[in-house]
This record gives C-alpha cells, sequence and structure tokens, in this order.
C-alpha cells in the first residue's frame, strides 16, 4: 500500500476516525487505526467493539493495500506536522512496518495485520430492513444532546447508560435519566421515522457524536440492534444497549396538575444558584428554593462553611408558598439544557418531582426530583 | 406387605442420638467434662489427651467429688445435681441438663473415679458403649477422674469425619483456653501424649488483675500491653474484661472472646458489637482483639439455645449491644493517647538493626540547642532522594523556635514541637520522651472526627428517587430489612416493603451521590443476617467522610510552622481516637528516654 495526501486533509479524518480509541485496552488492534486504500479512495476506521467510525477521503494512490497503524500516535504525528505538508504512507506488507514521510522528516511505525481488525456489520446488513430517516445536524445535535447530561454513569442500571430514542405519538423523542432527574427533548418526527424501534443509545456514543459535530444532513439507519449516523464522508456505527429503558412517561408530572406554577428568569436564577452552593461544598450540594408570589430565595447551609441566600424576583407565580430543597448542581445542568430567556417552575409538595419547561420552545422537559435537606 | 413398626428407640440408642448433638468431636467431650469440674468447684484442672483425643481424654480435678450412688446416677440421662430448683430460667451453672455423661457414655469407654471430700474411700464406674459396671471401691485422692477411651468407636460414621490429630488438638486447646479465660482462679495443664502443650497457673489478684494475667498467658503480653480495661454497669448486667487497643489488629475476628456468666460464647450480636465499636477506627478487614466478660442474672439471658451452649440469648439484645459498644468506645476514646506499644518496639528494632548494618556509624553529631539532628535512619533515607544532602546532615524542614518549648513538654503528652522532618514528620519533645507525628495521618484523623461530628448533628440529606428502585430478595431478608426501616432513615435510606421479598427504595443518602442501590441494600440484608445488625450503611457514610477528609487534610510534604505544628499537637490531645488514622495505623508514634537511652547503651 502506498498513498499521498496532505497533513491537512488526512487529520480533521483521522482525529474523527479515532474518536473511539479507548485510552488502554488489552485488544492490541483496538488501538489502531484501520487504513484501507483503494480505487483511489482512502477508508479510515476505529472501533472500541461498541461503535465503529468510518472516514473516507480521496487520495494520489500509488498502490491499493490494507493495514492497521497506531492511531493516537499517527494523530499525534499528523498534528505536529508543519500546516499544508504533503505526506506519503508506505506499507510494508512482509515487515509489518508502515512508513510516513513528510518532507524530511520520517516516521516508521508498527502494524496490525488488517485481518485482526474486528468487523462490524452496519444497521440491516444480513437482517431486518432498518428505518432510515435523515434529519438536519442541529436538529440531531440538539434531541441527542440537550437531553444527554441526565445519562447515568452508574454501571449497576446499565439501561440508563444511555439515550433513549424512540416514537411518541407523531414526535420522535429522546430521554436520559440517572434515576434523581430526566431530561427529555422532542422534534416532529421526519419522514422514514414512522416505525423507528426503541433503542437506547450508549453513552459513549452520544459523546462521540456531539464531539465529532455533524455537519449538512445527517442519515439516521436504525435497527433494534444498531444505529449508523452518517454525513459527508464519516459514518458512526454502533450497537445499541441491550436492556428495557424504565416507563419513564409516569414519573413526568402533568403541567396542568401542579399546585405551583412560577416563570422565573433562566441564566439569573442559574447564577444566583451557582453563587449560594460557593458554601456548599459538601458532595450533597443541597440547596433550599422558597418559592413565593413576586420572589425567589435560594438559600443553603453548612455547619462548617457557613450559610448563604440570595433572592430573585420571578414575574409569575400561581399557587401556595413551597419550600423545597435540591441538588444544586442538578438544577443548573438542568437549566443548562434549556435554551430560552425563561423557564416555567412547575412543583406540588417538598416531596414530589418537579418539572422544568421552556414556556417558548415545547420540545425540551427537564424533570428533578426534590431532596429532604 | 408390612410397613416398618413404630416402636419406642432402645435408650443406648437414645444416648446416641443425644449424643450427635452434644458430642461433636473429642473437643466437645473435653468442653463438657471441663465444665463437670469447674462447676464441682475445682481450683486446679489436668487434662490428658492422646491423638488429639481421639484416643484418650483424662480429665482430673480437685472438687467437691461424687459418692458411689452419685456415679451411678451421673451416668444416667437428665440426672443432675445443677438444677436445685427445677428452674431452667435460673441457671447457675454450667452444665443443668444432665446429658453430657450419659451421652459420652454412649459413643464411648468411658471411666469415672471419684472421692468426695471428707471420705475415705473413693470409688469407679465403668461404662463401655451404654452398659454399666460398678460402681467398685478404688484408690483416688479427693476429686473426680474421668477418661474417656475411644470416643465414637459406637458410631464410626463420625469417627470418620473426625480430623487429623493437630486440628482436633487445637479444637480441644481452644475449648481449655475459653474456659480458662473465665477462670483465672483455677490453674490448668494440657498435656498432649505426656507432654505438657498449655499450662495456665492459678492466677492472684483481684478479678482485673488475675484476668489480665491469664489473658497475657493465653494471648501473649502483647495484648496485655496493648489493653483497655472494661469495667461497665446497667440494669444489674456488668460488663468488664479487656479490649486491644486499636492499632493492635488481626487479620482474623477469632481472637474475640465472649464470656457470658462464666460460660463462653461465640454469638452474632456480640461479633457485630465488636465491630460496630471499632467501626470507624479499623479497616474493613481487621480486626480487634478482645475478651469481654458479661455477667447478668441468670432469668434475663437464656443459655437453653444451642446443645453445645455456643449460643445464649438475651431478653434485651439492644440493651446488651449498646451496653457492649458504648463500654468499648468510652474506653478507647479514653486510650486516645496510647498508639500500641508494638509501635515503639517495631521503631526501636528497626533503630537498632539499623545500628548492627553499619558498624562505624559516622554521626556527626552537632550541638544545637535548637533541635534535635534527625536520627541515623532518618539521614540515610534523606541521602537516598536529597543527593546534596548526602555528605552534610539533613537539615530538618522546619524548625521549631526554643524558649517556651520545656515549659510545653512538661505541660502536655503530645509535647512541644521541635522540628519538621522531610516535610511530613512532626518531632516533638514530652516530659520523657519524644512523639514522632504522621502530620497528614493525624490532621486526616482530626478532620474525619470533625466532619462525623458535623454529619451527626446535621442528619443526613436524602435525594429521592424518580424511579423508585425494587430490589429483589428472599423474604427473610426483606422482612428484617423494613423491621429496621426507621433506623435506616435516619441514614438516608428510605426503603418499604414491596411484596413478599422486596424492597423499594424510594431516597438515598445524597452523600452517596449516585451509587449502587442494589448492591448496597443486598450488603445491608447479608449483615442483618449475619450479625443481627447493619453497619454498612454507616460505614459508606464515613467512607464519604474519609475520603473528604483525605482530600481536606495537609498533605506530606507541605512545611509547616511551629505554631501549626503546636496547633496539630493540641487538637490531637483533645480530639479522640487521634491515635490512629482511618485505617487503623498509628498517627505517632513515641520514644521514651529509657528506650532511647537502650539503643545507645547507656541502659
Amino acid at each position: 500500500m502506498m498513498f499521498s495526501t496532505t497533513r491537512n486533509a488526512l487529520l480533521p479524518l483521522l482525529a474523527a476516525a479515532t474518536a473511539p480509541i479507548a485510552s488502554r485496552t488489552t485488544i492490541p488492534v483496538l488501538a489502531n487505526v484501520l487504513v484501507e486504500a483503494a480505487d483511489g479512495r482512502l477508508r479510515l476506521a476505529a472501533t472500541d467493539l461498541d461503535q465503529l467510525v468510518t472516514v473516507g477521503l480521496g487520495v494520489d494512490m500509488a498502490q491499493p493495500g490494507r493495514a492497521t497503524l497506531p492511531g493516537r500516535m499517527l494523530h499525534q504525528i499528523l498534528a505536529k506536522l508543519p500546516d499544508g505538508a504533503p505526506v506519503q504512507i508506505t506499507h510494508d506488507a512482509q515487515a509489518q512496518r508502515a512508513r510516513l514521510t513528510a518532507g524530511r522528516a520520517r516516521f516508521d511505525l508498527p502494524t496490525l495485520p488488517a485481518a485482526d481488525f474486528p468487523a462490524m456489520k452496519a444497521p440491516g446488513e444480513g437482517g431486518d430492513e432498518p428505518s432510515r430517516f435523515s434529519l438536519a445536524a442541529p436538529q440531531l445535535v440538539a434531541l441527542l444532546g440537550r437531553p444527554a447530561f441526565a445519562m447515568s454513569r452508574e454501571e449497576t442500571r446499565y439501561y440508563l447508560n444511555g439515550v433513549y430514542l424512540h416514537r411518541l405519538g407523531e414526535r420522535l423523542a429522546a430521554v436520559a435519566t440517572d434515576g434523581h432527574r430526566l431530561a427529555r427533548a422532542t422534534l416532529a418526527a421526519p419522514a422514514g421515522a414512522e416505525r423507528i424501534d426503541p433503542v437506547i443509545l450508549p453513552r459513549d456514543t452520544v459523546a462521540n457524536l456531539l464531539k465529532l459535530k455533524p455537519e449538512g444532513e445527517v442519515t439516521i439507519a436504525a435497527t433494534p440492534t444498531r444505529v449508523s449516523f452518517s454525513w459527508g464522508d464519516i459514518t458512526l456505527m454502533t450497537k445499541v444497549i441491550d436492556g428495557q429503558f424504565p416507563d419513564y412517561e409516569r414519573v413526568i408530572p402533568k403541567a396542568d396538575q401542579q399546585s405551583v406554577t412560577a416563570r422565573i428568569e433562566r441564566k439569573p436564577l442559574a447564577t444566583t444558584l451557582d453563587r449560594v452552593m460557593a458554601v456548599a461544598t459538601d458532595r450533597t450540594r443541597s440547596v433550599r428554593l422558597a418559592l413565593g408570589p413576586g420572589a425567589v430565595t435560594v438559600s443553603a447551609t453548612e455547619p462548617e462553611h457557613g450559610s448563604a441566600e440570595d433572592t430573585l424576583d420571578l414575574a409569575d407565580y400561581a399557587g401556595e408558598p413551597l419550600t423545597i430543597g435540591f441538588n444544586g448542581r442538578y438544577l443548573i445542568d438542568g437549566l443548562e439544557a434549556l435554551a430560552g430567556d425563561s423557564v416555567t417552575f412547575h412543583g406540588d409538595s417538598a416531596g414530589s418531582p418537579a418539572l422544568i419547561t421552556d414556556p417558548d420552545d415545547p420540545d425540551i422537559l427537564v424533570v428533578v426530583m426534590p431532596m429532604r435537606v | 406387605m408390612t410397613g416398618p413398626v413404630l416402636r419406642r428407640l432402645p435408650e443406648t440408642l437414645v444416648n446416641q442420638i443425644a449424643a450427635g448433638e452434644v458430642v461433636e468431636r473429642p473437643a466437645s467431650a473435653l468442653k463438657e467434662l471441663v465444665e463437670n469440674a469447674l462447676d464441682a468447684g475445682a481450683r486446679r484442672i489436668d487434662i490428658g489427651l492422646r491423638s488429639g483425643g481421639k484416643a484418650e481424654i483424662s480429665v482430673v480435678d480437685d472438687g467437691r467429688g461424687m459418692t458411689a450412688d452419685d456415679l451411678v446416677l451421673a451416668v444416667e440421662r437428665h440426672a443432675t445435681s445443677k438444677l436445685p430448683d427445677d428452674d431452667l430460667a435460673c441457671i447457675g451453672f454450667l452444665g443443668f441438663r444432665g446429658e453430657a455423661l450419659p451421652s459420652i457414655g454412649a459413643v464411648s469407654r468411658l471411666t469415672l473415679v471419684s472421692r468426695p471430700r471428707g471420705q475415705d474411700t473413693a470409688f469407679a464406674l465403668t461404662v463401655d458403649g451404654g452398659r454399666l459396671d460398678g460402681p467398685r471401691p478404688a484408690a483416688h485422692p479427693p476429686g473426680t477422674r474421668v477418661e474417656v477411651r475411644d470416643l465414637f468407636h459406637a458410631t464410626p460414621a463420625r469417627l470418620k469425619f473426625l480430623k487429623a490429630d493437630r486440628v482436633e488438638l487445637d479444637h480441644a486447646l481452644d475449648h481449655v483456653r475459653r474456659l480458662a479465660m473465665a477462670h483465672p482462679d483455677v490453674g490448668f495443664t494440657v498435656a498432649d501424649a505426656g507432654r505438657v502443650v498449655l499450662r495456665l497457673d492459678a492466677t492472684q489478684g483481684d478479678l482485673f488483675e488475675a484476668r489480665l494475667e491469664r489473658l497475657a498467658q493465653i494471648l501473649g503480653r502483647d495484648f496485655a500491653e496493648n489493653a483497655v480495661r472494661i469495667d461497665a454497669a446497667r440494669d444489674g448486667v456488668r460488663l468488664t474484661g479487656f479490649v486491644g487497643l486499636p492499632t493492635f489488629n488481626r487479620g482474623t475476628a477469632r481472637h474475640q472472646y465472649l464470656c457470658v456468666n462464666g460460660r463462653p460464647v461465640r454469638d452474632k450480636l456480640f461479633l457485630g458489637a465488636i465491630r460496630g465499636a471499632y467501626m470507624d477506627v479499623l479497616a474493613h478487614d481487621r480486626h480487634p482483639v478482645v475478651a469481654l466478660f458479661l455477667d447478668l442474672p441468670s432469668d434475663i439471658v437464656d443459655v437453653n439455645v444451642h446443645p453445645a451452649k455456643a449460643e445464649v440469648r438475651f431478653r434485651d439484645g439492644n440493651a446488651i449491644r449498646g451496653l457492649i459498644v458504648g463500654a468499648i468506645r468510652h474506653a478507647l476514646d479514653g486510650a486516645g493517647q496510647r498508639a500500641s506499644t508494638s509501635n515503639t518496639a517495631v521503631a526501636l528494632d528497626l533503630l537498632a538493626r539499623e545500628q548492627q548494618r553499619a558498624p562505624a556509624p559516622q554521626f556527626q553529631w552537632q550541638p544545637r540547642p535548637g533541635g534535635p539532628s534527625p536520627s541515623h535512619a532518618l539521614r540515610e533515607q534523606a541521602a537516598a532522594y536529597q543527593a546534596p544532602l548526602a555528605t552534610g546532615v539533613a537539615q530538618p524542614s522546619a524548625r521549631a523556635e526554643m524558649p517556651p518549648a520545656d515549659a510545653v513538654a512538661e505541660l502536655h503528652p503530645m509535647g512541644a514541637a521541635r522540628a519538621q522532618l522531610h516535610g511530613t514528620y512532626i518531632v516533638a519533645q514530652t516530659a520523657d520522651g519524644i512523639v514522632i507525628v504522621d502530620q497528614h495521618a493525624a490532621h486526616e484523623r482530626l478532620v474525619y472526627e470533625r466532619m462525623k461530628v458535623e454529619l451527626a448533628d446535621r442528619g443526613v440529606a436524602r435525594q429521592m428517587l424518580l424511579l423508585p428502585e425494587v430490589v429483589e430478595l428472599d423474604a427473610g431478608d426483606a422482612d428484617r430489612l423494613v423491621a429496621r426501616a426507621g433506623e435506616f432513615a435516619e441514614l438516608g435510606l428510605v426503603i418499604e416493603a414491596f411484596g413478599p421479598g422486596a424492597v423499594l427504595v424510594r431516597e438515598t443518602p445524597a452523600a452517596l451521590g449516585q451509587s449502587d442501590v442494589h448492591g448496597l441494600v443486598r450488603n445491608l440484608a447479608d449483615e442483618l443476617a449475619e450479625m443481627d445488625q447493619s453497619l454498612g450503611l454507616k460505614e459508606r457514610l464515613d467512607h464519604v467522610c474519609a475520603t473528604m477528609a483525605c482530600h481536606g487534610s495537609v498533605r506530606a510534604g507541605r512545611r509547616l510552622s511551629a505554631d501549626e505544628m503546636n496547633a496539630l499537637l493540641r487538637e490531637m490531645e483533645r480530639v479522640p481516637n487521634s491515635g490512629q488514622c482511618n485505617h487503623g495505623r498509628p498517627t505517632y508514634v513515641t520514644l521514651k528516654l529509657g528506650d532511647i537511652e537502650r539503643l545507645f547503651g547507656r541502659k
């Protein structure tokens, strides 16, 4: 195998391809990126066995072939080459070595046989016909990215370690929860998504997808076990979490059945919470919200670190005054997932979940369970 | 065809069945015989074994003895002199069921020789596989001799399950030690195949002196030097004995002894209480050494629970547990300024060895009134990674100022800070020696203690769950957990029953963050089943405190000013349990002047 290209053409695509590579792995080939050259095109791929990213680009091809090269190292080398430098990679299958030359710089890298690289079937390959639909990149990022903060990191409930993508009436919904809070984003279901089976996208996949910053139109193919996202020259393919997402809808409070409704400015509330939490260095990060007509008072008390209190005016308030405790971090995370100038807080009692919505955007909601302080 | 016919079992078979329960192995037969000797008021008990007791057990005592008529009655089932009022609620002797001798007689060749005090003749009686022979006159000094030969020859199945001689001997010795602990005024010898393997002389002095002496004989001198005396009473229940300092710990819980009214027992309530008492001064996998003696009116304890009487039931288990935990904690808090002497011994030993290795020590002694020179050992360590210092003397990282120090040293047990070495160790001068403090470990402990107090004052914040978790357990575990729901709620875990064999978790301690709720609940259930109490939750919360304490305390390597060092020493004096870090390691070592003088051969 031998091909030539430039640093600037290869680097961004290599960065995308190597996204799934874990920092430590017991299977050597998983640290490598698969490089395939054929028909004037180069295909790069890397996997962690759960997800696979492939990218393609046109190169000057002298000789076709396949090999796997150390992914991180290749990326570092390219990043350190001068801007616009021409790059040539030659693979010697006999010696299992690849040589990268750029100007007078020369790098010899160990390779592993391309045959060792694990194969991963694309959605629908040798199975059910997948649901296929496309979304504009910003829509997809909003759908999966906004609830992503609520994904669980705790591994015993593995089915919460991701975003649950499913059909909700005429809409497509993405939900994440860690058992303490929940967030849901929705959008009008695009053509082709009518019969999508519910899937749980793993947290690493969601994180990688957001990191890759999709552009243009993203095509999504989904089966009950595999999902792929494709845009431009990049494809991210992933297995989904094999589990049952809980019946979350019953824990979302009905906005019209809550005794307390308050409209609060979003950013000022987040900064007020952050300010008051300066004294809440405890792991619990507990804050108390005293809501009433005209104002909300945020307070925190830590015997060792003192106490803090701040008051924020609020525009509309309906219901009796309510005092309720929360993990302040959960509230701030939730507020950041919303985008509008103000939020509507719906609550019922100090012991029931609070619902936070955006009065101007029905596509997002956040539920936070209170803390008894 | 006729089926099996119902019939009454013959007496020998009945006794063999009873023997199966009472006499599990040679050691349990021995235990019954020694208990008989103690009940007979013996002052001296000599035990002989062959093949770990499998071939022969003999117990000779100088107790009150038995007449010829007594001998015959003694080997009949349910014949006993130890229940004078026929009241099982009032058991004043170790034995009471009258089962031991006939049971042993049923499965061995048993010989009894006895002469009552003040009489001239002794009588002997033999039982062989349940058949009586005698009594016939014999020669014997006052007291009783019991010989058991060929135990289990009548029940070959049991014989097959016995272990090697060595193992059986260990079991036998264990029983004797436990009984001997409770009776320090009685002398014991145990001989195996004619060789004395255990000799415990009767001890003198008041209860505590005698017991400590006996415990030292059994558990070693180390224990006596590192033990704290326990003496507490509540509602007619008295708890006495000795418990080891946390720094004197072991890898197993085998060295935890409890006697209830002179009867050695292994009780899960007791083991749980011990763990609770030492919970935050010992790492999870280390165990303290304790020997406790509980004396209580016989009507509030039931010893008739276990055939071998290894377990007891208390009318009010919680009160007993509270008494044990409270008494130990109180005693340990009082001993807060005592780290285990074995640490001093280790330190001295290391220093001494260091000297032997370097026959011509190159001490460059610089008279410096302000601060002592670091020891030879420390200097060598310094040389290892502080190359520029290799030719000279390592400078202390910081030096405390001199003038008020002597006065301070006189006044305070932790003394006056003199220097900080390697940015890690504080050296302080006390009235009669020096103290070396590990600054990180000590400060970590102080921060931890403060956090615990706060946690107790404020209560635990509880995060409610959006999706309550159902944890499947077996029905017994679930019931036990739900019965303690109130206790758990105080620690931040709110559970409720969820059908048979499951609990629903509604709220968890906020400090645990997102944690494995299933694992936590299962652990708690296991602990309840095992120890009848559950420390797992408290331990996890304490672990959070400990982790935060570790992050919030001064690190090794940070230079401290003299004032900072002295402040640390003063706080260590004030805070209970500052003698060990959260993992049971010592936070400081004391070297007495005498010890130091010995190092230099001055003594």
